[in-house]
């Protein structure tokens, strides 16, 4: 029996089409879902929850590519920023295996850190349900 | 590499080369004395810059690029009956011309240049010297 895993480096986001390679941290995708506390007497003291609302977010992020096909994903992701409309954008593993989601931009800072590369640290918020992708996440 | 961008970048400062003896390199004198090879060839006049690689690390890059912090070390040597005026002005120079300047790496895209002030060393045998430590961040291309 052999065991496998995938390196975090080798996984890929998209914005659209296009493949946002200037991701030089961790990319994090976050799904939750509320819990929602139904405990009535008749549960012998223990809590009792049904599910509720799931959510999705993301968080990454990238150096500013000073060219290439980089550059043009940080560029349309600042368009769609700064013009508050939706994207469809992708977060899957080497494999093509993930999620596909429509969301926004919630957060596109501009960091200008003394000792390093300029860096885009963005959040998405997802909305409505992500779709899985090949075998899923 | 870095080593050979670094002497391409000191060798024509000449505040820097007017300190320093000169070698004859490939049949061609006159040549200021900065190599990138450890240690040095024996026949060298001083004072004299050796350049050499220090390793690194690859704590940098992205997910389509790797990079990498890359190590090297500019070891100004004065002789024995030198006085320490002139190594110590020509290290400073050294660390002057590096520090948060641009570079030109073959091969890489450079982030960025950070050099170390200069720090007295002596070689164990009496020659004495200063070394600025270099560290480049860089893309691969």
């Amino acid at each position: 029996m052999s065991e496998s895993a995938s390196a975090g480096f080798k996984a890929k986001f998209y914005w659209a089409t296009s493949e946002l390679g200037a991701v030089n941290g961790d990319v994090n995708g976050s799904l939750s879902q509320a819990e929602i506390d139904v405990t009535t007497r008749g549960d012998a003291g223990w809590k009792n929850f049904i599910p509720g609302l799931k959510e999705m977010s993301i968080t990454l992020n990238s150096i500013d590519p000073k060219d290439g096909t980089g550059a043009v994903t940080i560029a349309a992701m600042r368009t769609s920023f700064v013009a508050g409309t939706k994207a469809v954008a992708k977060m899957t593993d080497e494999d093509g295996n993930g999620w596909e989601f429509d969301c926004f931009i919630t957060k596109f800072d501009w960091n200008q850190p003394f000792n390093g590369p300029l860096a885009y640290p963005v959040s998405l918020r997802v909305c409505g349900a992500p779709r899985l992708v090949g075998t899923g996440s | 590499m870095l080593v050979q961008a670094l002497r391409d970048k000191l060798v024509v400062i000449t505040a820097i080369t007017n300190l320093l003896a000169t070698y004859k390199f490939n049949g061609t004198t006159g040549t200021p004395a900065i190599f990138t090879i450890n240690p040095m060839p024996e026949d060298t006049a001083y004072p004299a810059i050796m350049i050499y690689d220090t390793g690194g690390n690859s704590n940098f890059g992205t997910r389509s690029t790797i990079g990498a912090n890359i190590n090297a070390t500019v070891s100004v040597y004065g002789n024995k009956q030198r006085d320490w005026t002139t190594i110590k002005q020509a290290a400073w120079l050294v660390w002057r011309a590096l520090e948060r300047q641009s570079l030109t790496i073959t091969g890489f895209s450079t982030v960025m240049v950070r050099a170390q002030p200069p720090k007295s060393i002596n070689d164990g045998i009496g020659f004495p010297g200063f070394v600025v430590e270099v560290t480049a961040t860089v893309l691969d291309r």
